[in-house]
């Protein structure tokens, strides 16, 4: 216990430290909007080929897909 | 207004609605036709004259060794410039620590007319509240973003992500959504759902105190559990007000964040 | 015919999301108290984890988030 060191100073001088707050609600932003746009120009093209929500499905899947990719893309690496 | 209550405690509207939201006017008294003067209207008025009030005169003569007004303005100000604005943008949140700052004890003390006693409402839970804020945070961290990387450079920036070329028309639908339209609608309905949901709650809690009441003498004691429900939630209520405010500005911030980020 | 003596009523597709959200459930809560673990134990590598953990949280969402569209996708379609 004595031996641990203390918690870094307050950001500001080694490194410009963005704390994590924003990043979980950019997380499930990114994996909602991925599965609702993509979802939502599934459902435009069920309605205009006149399947009963497989092009949603596959538009959610295809949309979850950019949404992780993104993810790792801008808060991974 | 106390005497008024115990007047409607004879037959309490219990599950309480909406329509409870929509307060009676005030200047023209009784009106219900000109709504423009009602709580809501004075709340706001009252919150925006007592900070400008409250800075002016707690700066008027600043001193080396800090009165206690000045301690607190000061104070207030540091936290949201070393906790918020430097802590996310680094040294150029000095720069934008007045406006969050401003944001913060704006949105800290509308929320606070919630538990009140007489207020006893929040101008927040009107959506129209959160919603120019919003608005304003939108902007801002647009027209900062285009400063900063110029015009339309940062739409370049901001819309495509570092992919290979061919899941670029798959990416960017998703980008433009989450960066252009969830983000002002998710941060202004956060504050006015919690600040809705605060009061709904609170008046549940009251208004079935007095529906128990009422109902039958032997639920007496059961009114009595609700109504000191209401003290606790109260308490509930002042941590949801302080964590919504400074919710409120750290995204904002961490918005800004985003708009100033060079690479990426 | 066979005599029905109870029946589920309502969208089935609820008890369906219900069984699909235990696996990410499980999922994000292993992987935040892995995080929390390895910051506890090394406060220094807290930085160098949080992408992995956004990563592998945004990977487990994904499943939990396809439950709730399929489920309203796909409600007493088929």
């Amino acid at each position: 216990m004595a031996a641990q060191k203390p918690p870094n100073a307050p950001s500001g001088d080694d490194e410009p430290a963005p704390p994590d707050t924003g990043m979980g609600m950019t997380a499930v932003a990114y994996l909602f909007s991925g599965m609702l746009v993509w979802g939502a120009i599934g459902l435009l093209v069920d309605h205009w080929v006149g399947t009963k929500g497989i092009f949603a499905g596959i538009g959610a899947v295809v949309g979850i897909g950019g949404g992780v990719y993104l993810i790792v893309r801008r808060l991974g690496a | 207004m106390i005497g008024q209550s115990i007047v409607l405690a004879a037959d309490v509207p219990f599950p309480p609605s909406v329509e409870d939201f929509y307060l009676p006017s005030i200047l023209p008294w009784g009106e219900h036709n000109s709504y423009w003067f009602t709580k809501i209207t004075a709340l706001l008025w009252i919150s925006v004259a007592a900070i400008i009030i409250y800075f002016l005169v707690s700066y008027r003569k600043p001193q080396l060794v800090p009165t206690k007004k000045q301690w607190i303005a000061e104070s207030l100000y540091g936290f949201v410039r070393n906790n918020i604005a430097v802590d996310m943008l680094g040294k150029r949140g000095i720069n934008f620590a007045p406006y969050l700052t401003t944001l913060f004890v704006f949105i800290l003390l509308m929320n606070f007319w919630a538990i009140v006693p007489i207020a006893q409402i929040s101008p927040n839970s009107h959506i129209a509240f959160p919603a120019i804020l919003a608005v304003i945070s939108y902007v801002m961290f647009i027209y900062i973003g285009m400063k900063h990387h110029g015009g339309l450079k940062y739409f370049k920036h901001a819309l495509i992500p570092p992919a290979p070329w061919f899941i670029l028309p798959l990416l960017i639908p998703i980008e433009f959504f989450s960066t252009f339209l969830v983000r002002p609608f998710s941060l202004a309905v956060r504050l006015f759902a919690n600040m809705f949901a605060g009061h709904m709650l609170l008046l549940v809690f009251t208004l079935g105190g007095f529906a128990m009441l009422n109902a039958n003498a032997w639920f007496a004691p059961f009114s009595l559990v609700s109504w000191v429900m209401t003290i606790a939630l109260t308490f509930l209520e002042f941590l949801v007000i302080c964590l919504q405010a400074y919710v409120f500005t750290v995204l904002t911030a961490s918005y800004l964040q985003g708009a100033l980020a060079d690479e990426h | 015919m066979v005599d029905v003596i109870a029946a589920v009523g309502g969208s089935t597709a609820a008890i369906g999301y219900g069984l699909a959200a235990i696996g990410p459930g499980i999922g994000v809560g292993l992987v935040f108290s892995a995080y929390i673990q390895s910051t506890a134990r090394q406060p220094e590598s807290s930085r160098l984890t949080l992408p992995y953990v956004w990563i592998g949280f945004a990977v487990i969402e994904a499943l939990a988030l396809l439950g709730i569209a399929f489920g309203f996708i796909w409600a007493g379609d088929f």
